[in-house]
Parts: C-alpha cells; structure tokens; sequence
C-alpha cells in the first residue's frame, strides 16, 4: 500500500472498470426494479421503516401486558382480540413478543441500517459509480421482500404466526411446542432473508475490494465503509449459520425428521444442537448489528468535533478485532445449557476481552470530540446518544458475559434490557443519526432541526428510561417472556417499576411522531439542500450533488487523502475553511497525478 | 481460431477487469455456501458423536453407489475444467464436447443418488428413522440441489453452444459456473468420507 504510487494509467482503468449506466426510462426498471444502489437503498429504508413500525407496535402491545396484564387493550384491543373483549391472550402474547424481536432484528434494523446505508452510501463514499453486482443487488431487495410477505402471510394462517420466542429454540419451535403452520413459515422467512442478506454482503464486500477510487486506500476510506464492510463479512460468514438451522427445523417440522426433536416426544435429536448453531450465527449477529453504527459514530465524532478522529487506525483495528471475537464467543448465550465449566471460562474470558477493543473505540470517540469545536447538529446529538446508550448496554453486558453473574441474570429481564441498549437503542438511535445525516443527499432536502431535536430527546429519554427499568426488574428477579409476571409473588412489589417503564415506552412511542412529521414534511417540503450543508470532506458532499446524478461521478474521483480533516491550519491559512475535500488540492500545491503518492 | 472477434482492447481490458470482479464476488460467495455446509456437516457430527452406534445396528450403508458417485463427481470436475481450458485456447467443438460430458456426468450423479435414496427407502429407512435417515436424506438432498443448480447452468451454456451462439463472450461464465463446481464436488467428497466412509 505504501508504495503504490498513482499513475494515469491507474486513473484510467478505473474509468473503464466502472462504466456509467444509463439511466433508464421506463417505470418499471426505473421505479420498481431498479438497479441503481441509490434507489435501492431508498427501497431498503422504506421497507425498514414500515417494519419498524410494524415492531414498534407490537413492543407497545407487551409494555401494555406487563403494565396491565389482561386488561383490555384500549383503542384496537376489540379489534385485534374480539374473542378476549380486547385482552391479550397466552397464545396471542407468546405470537407478540415473538415476532416483535424476529421483526425488528430482520425486518427492521437489518434493512435499515445495512440495507439502506450499505447501498446508499458504500459506492458514493468509496468514489464508485455503482455496486459491483448492480443486478443482484435488485434481487437482493426484492428477495428481501418475499421474505417480508412470507411474515405477513403468516399472521393469516390456522393458529397464527411463530410463537417459540425470537431464539426459536426447539423443542417449542418443533411441531410439538407450536403445530400451526406460522412457525414454519416465519422460519422460512428468516431463511430467505438470509439469502437477501447473503446477495447484499457478496455485493457489498466485491464493491469496497474492487470499486474504491484512485487513491481511496483502506484508511483513506471513511470509518461507516468499515464498518459496513465488515459487517458483511460477519453477516456472509453466520448468517448461512442460521440458514441451516432453519433448513433443518423446517425438514423437523415438515418431513418428520429428528434433528432437533427427543424426550418425551420420541426422538434422537438434540435440541441443544440448534441452540449451538443460533449462536454461532446469533453472537456475530449483534456485532452485525452494532458494527455500521460504530462506523457512523467514528465520522460523526470527527465531522461534528470539527477534528480528526483520533487514532482512526486505532479505531478500525478495534473493529476488526470485535469482529474476530465475535465468531469465538457464542458459548456465553449457554452457560446455563449444560456446558463443561472448562469451555465456560474459556467463553467467559473470550467475551470479556471484547471490552478491550470497545473500549479503544470509546475512547476514541471521547478524545475526537475533547477540546473539538462540536456542533450539536442532530447527526450529531443522535450519534452521542448512542455513545451512552451503547455504554450503558455495553457495561451492563459484564454481567452477562461473568459466568457467576450470568447464572443469576440469565433469563431475567436483566437480559433483556441489556440487549435492548445495545443492539436496540444503539442501532436504532445510531441509524436514525445516519439517516439526518444523510437525508440532505437522499432526498436534495435538508429535515427539520426543531422536529429532529424533539425526536432525540424523546428517543433518547424514552429508551434510557424502558430499558434501565427493565434492568431494574430483571436484578430483581423477573423473568423475562411472563404473561403475568405479577402471578408471583416474588414480582408483585415490581407492578409499579412495569408500569413506570411502560408509560415511558408509550410516551417514546408517541414522540416517533415528530420523526414522521418531519420525514414526510421535508421529503416533500424541505428546505432544498445544498451540496454540502454539514461541510465535511468526504466524497458523496464534495463531488456529488444533492441528489447525485443517476451515475454518481461525471468522473471517477482521484483521492488524495483521508476523510477526517478538520482545522489542519495548513489549509485553514490556504483556504479559509476549517474543512477540505478529499480530492481537493490544495492551492499552490498542485502535482502532476504520475506523481501522487497515494499514502 | 476463427471463432475470436476482434474487440477493442479497451473493451477486451473493461472484459477482463469485470472477469476478474466477478470471480471475486465468487469466490465471496462460495466462502457463504462453505459455511452453510460446514454447519450442516457439524450437525451431523454433533448427532453422530452422541449416537450409540453409526450405522445402527443391523444396517448397513451402501457403499457401492455412492462410491461410484463420488468417481462421477470428480470427473465431472476434470471435464469442466478441461472444457474452460480448451474454451479459451479457442477450440470451440473440444470445449462444447467437454461441457456436454459434464452435463451429462452431472445429471449421472443426480440419478445415482436418486437410486440411493431408492435404495435407502427400500431397506425401510424413512426421514425419522433416526439420525440415520435425518441425515442421508436431508443433507445429501441439499447436496443433489446444488447440484441441480450447477446443471441448469450447463445446460443454458449448451443450449448457446448448440443454437452456434458467441460461446467465447461466455466463458466468464463458464469458468464461475466452474469454481462451482469444483466447490460442490468437494462438498460432496466431503460427505462421502465423513457419512459412508468412516
């Protein structure tokens, strides 16, 4: 890397290698299936919100439970459950907090934050003129969608849709925990999506490998191209994982085979097989979770605190070696499976480790921001409300991760809070950031600062709250999935600690209007954008409008330098700006390209 | 050599660099498929470990057919490759004639296998005849559809071939189709030894 030096003839092969499309004109390969990674992100981020909805409401239908288990649902309940005058029934429950983590896990963050951000932003910010694949990339959205019907589709069947908790752990997944035919088709689901995923991470790592501009090296790329890119690999590497566990649950569940079926319902399965092969998969799968928002947080960090990100190399090492980690540390959901001690402490002590790394990226993010000149921009109040969201959940994970500790925690509402800090909150506040972020160039129309403050606080309150009253409850002994966790006495005294929390979680819930508000409003209202509102360096502000054009670049971009240059009083006294492009050369420096050294 | 167009060489450059994109997003997504396989596979090893005895008592595993099958999948990989080499030193009717004998090498393999699970069926083991039956006809079934997947996009190169088509243009697709292949086979070596072998 350091000795590659930049030629014309460099410049020109990247000009032929990425050839620009023409774009096209009729509707349906314009509008509907469209190859452009632009518009597919776009598809990706409405399929993700309308799922997070779909989710949210289903959240808001729990906190209602444990608020006031078996009371009538106010407003839909006699439409949701008439034969129930309006409760929530058993049955309906375990279908409710089933499908709100399969939904806002799969079909909600996923599209989000790496369905839409993967596609939107790898090629304009790595100076491509599309994703390497574009073809599969439109396939890749729209198997997402068959996947999305096929959890639809399953609300409408004979006994409703999966019911075996979001870990699908047999054998209350096989047929004889839940017989209907919604489990299968929600694990089907899950498959299919996981094929999606698998089309968007094949397209996604191709890209970055062979699409980065002259002179976009691998540290001169912008910290959120890392974190999506390895994001990629983990979701390539595990989610196959879940694939096959799926596959064999579904020839359990519909060819009478017994993978995963024994005991008292007569087989020679081992259940605790699929509880292997789902964390396998499902512990890479936070970090796939957390990693794209590590990455927005790195450059918001940097681009807000008007700094360079402090110890970038630092920083993206530490990403590669959660990464890593992440594959090594699954026993930890286990402990209390039945495992040898030996290979617990080995697990304990894996998982542990990871605080090393998270802690270098933590305190990278505080030392970017130290003495910086921030700009509470809502980007950037967003991306700080993930810092402590995501330490709180982050410490919170000690405790867990601690075998001693664990055993005690396990299964309680502990857990739950701590999961929901970081690969809730976290995600969630995270992508929301990216997405006022990069709205401006999605839709050429800044957002509203007023409505986006309200959101945050709202947001960031509203989670904070929920999720550290869910911590409480679960130190104090519930356990999490109850239907009436008030059937216990030992719970009873956490009545008013379940309520409290769920007033908070209806009160975020209704603040998520303002987020609607302003999304619609400034899609069609907004003030029109300029090129660059944040003034920042990277490639998709300085060289593209807002939109870009159908092709990205008119010409492939040359890149000289990083993403994170910020108040260097090089080009403060040549420019005046506290901010340069990483194309732009600066005056009186001008080189003939044969001789630009590209790092 | 008189099937070579003569192209500009920057577009044969433009070729080359997509090629060379192409197989790396191959090789990507094989890395996907190794790992997909590889769970199964500790599936099956986690079940065999905790089982009494493979096979169970009082039945024995075929070896012959699928013996036989594992011969037709390696040649099958040697022809492919032989049809990808002869394709691009430009003998055309050397490369169809490989191609086609992989084709037909690899619906062999399907058939074979299809005369396993015959064979399997009639010695009374169904899908829930324990592990046995969980795993000879799940896993190798997946196997044979991945097999099937390779076929179909034999049979679109031949049908181009046969129809006179620009077969050269697609020999990019001849050598994915190829890495393919080969991965397929070895996961079918890889089953070979692991469920009928050992």
């Amino acid at each position: 890397m350091s000795d590659h030096v930049m030629t014309k003839a460099d410049i020109e092969a990247a000009e032929h290698l990425q050839h620009a499309h023409v774009e096209p004109k009729d509707f349906l390969s314009r509008y509907v299936f469209s190859i452009d990674h632009k518009y597919i992100g776009k598809q990706f981020l409405w399929a993700g919100l309308l799922f997070l909805l779909f989710g949210g409401l289903l959240a808001m239908l729990i906190r209602w439970q444990w608020a006031f288990p078996a009371q009538p649902v106010p407003v839909v309940g006699k439409a949701l459950f008439p034969n129930s005058g309006g409760a929530i029934t058993p049955p309906a429950y375990n279908t409710i907090f089933t499908m709100h983590g399969l939904i806002m896990v799969f079909f909600a963050i996923t599209p989000l934050m790496i369905g839409a951000f993967g596609n939107y932003c790898i090629p304009l910010l790595i100076g491509a003129r599309d994703m390497a694949f574009p073809r599969l990339n439109m396939y890749s959205f729209w198997t997402f969608v068959i996947s999305q019907a096929l959890v639809i589709a399953s609300f409408f069947v004979e006994l409703g849709s999966a019911a075996a908790g979001w870990t699908t752990y047999p054998p209350l997944s096989t047929n004889v925990g839940t017989p209907g035919h919604g489990q299968s088709l929600v694990v089907l689901a899950l498959f299919v999506t996981g094929i999606a995923s698998i089309m968007g991470a094949v397209n996604y790592i191709t890209t970055v490998i062979r699409f980065r501009a002259p002179g976009m090296t691998w540290f001169r790329m912008p910290a959120t191209v890392w974190g999506l890119w390895l994001t990629s690999i983990l979701n390539l590497l595990f989610v196959p994982v879940l694939g096959s566990a799926g596959i064999l649950l579904l020839f359990d569940r519909n060819f009478g085979t017994q993978f995963f079926v024994t005991g008292a319902a007569g087989g020679i399965g081992d259940p605790i097989l699929f509880q292997h092969l789902f964390w396998i998969f499902g512990h890479p799968e936070v970090y796939i979770l957390i990693l794209p928002v590590w990455g927005f947080l790195i450059d918001f960090m940097s681009f807000f605190s008007r700094k360079p990100a402090y110890w970038f190399k630092g920083s993206v090492y530490a990403m590669i070696s959660v990464s890593v980690l992440s594959a090594v540390v699954y026993g930890h959901h286990m402990f209390v499976s039945g495992m040898s001690p030996l290979l617990g402490q080995a697990f304990m002590l894996l998982t542990l480790v990871i605080s090393v790394p998270a802690e270098i990226l933590f305190l990278n993010w505080l030392h970017t921001m130290w003495k910086g000149s921030i700009r509470l921009t809502v980007p950037m109040l967003f991306a700080l409300g993930t810092v402590f969201v995501f330490g709180l959940g982050g410490l919170t994970g000690i405790y867990l991760g601690t075998i001693s500790t664990d055993l005690y925690l396990h299964d309680t509402m502990w857990v739950v809070g701590h999961f929901h800090l970081t690969m809730a909150s976290a995600a969630f506040i995270g992508s929301f950031g990216a997405l006022y972020f990069w709205f401006p160039k999605m839709y050429g129309r800044m957002t509203n600062e007023t409505l986006g403050k309200v959101h945050f606080w709202f947001s960031v309150i509203g989670v904070t709250a929920v999720f550290c009253g869910q911590l409480l409850a679960g130190y104090n002994g519930q356990q999490r999935r109850l239907y009436d966790p008030f059937q216990y006495t030992y719970i009873q005294h956490l009545r008013d600690l379940n309520k409290f929390t769920s007033y908070f979680a209806f009160a975020m819930a209704i603040g998520q209007l303002s987020f609607v508000v302003n999304f619609f409003h400034s899609i069609f209202a907004g003030k029109k954008a300029p090129k660059n509102p944040w003034d920042v360096g990277t490639l998709e502000w300085t060289e593209c409008d807002s939109p870009p054009v159908y092709h990205n670049f008119d010409k492939v971009p040359i890149v000289l330098r990083g993403p994170h240059e910020y108040n260097n009083p090089d080009v403060l006294a040549k420019t005046g700006r506290d901010w340069i492009g990483q194309t732009e050369q600066l005056p009186g420096d001008e080189v003939g390209l044969d001789a630009v050294a590209a790092e | 050599m008189s099937n070579v167009v003569q192209l500009d060489p920057r577009a044969i450059a433009r070729a080359r660099a997509e090629e060379t994109t192409g197989a790396i997003g191959m090789m990507v997504a094989l890395a996907s498929w190794a790992m997909m396989f590889a769970a199964l596979f500790f599936s099956f090893l986690v079940l065999r470990a905790q089982a009494k005895s493979w096979p169970p008592p009082g039945l024995t595993l075929p070896l012959a057919l699928p013996l036989l099958n594992t011969v037709v999948m390696v040649a099958s990989s040697f022809t492919l490759k032989r049809s990808l080499g002869r394709l691009r030193a430009g003998d055309r009717r050397a490369s169809v004639t490989s191609m086609a004998a992989t084709f037909a090498l690899g619906v062999t393999f399907v058939a074979l296998q299809v005369l396993l699970w015959q064979q399997l069926w009639a010695d009374g083991i169904r899908f829930g005849t324990g592990i046995v039956g969980a795993v000879l006809y799940a896993l190798t079934s997946l196997h044979a559809l991945h097999v099937v997947g390779g076929i179909v996009v034999l049979g679109y190169l031949l049908a181009i071939a046969v129809r006179g088509g620009q077969l050269q243009r697609k020999a990019s697709t001849l050598r994915f189709c190829g890495m393919y292949w080969h991965f397929v086979d070895a996961v079918w070596l890889v089953m070979f030894v692991g469920m009928f072998l050992l």
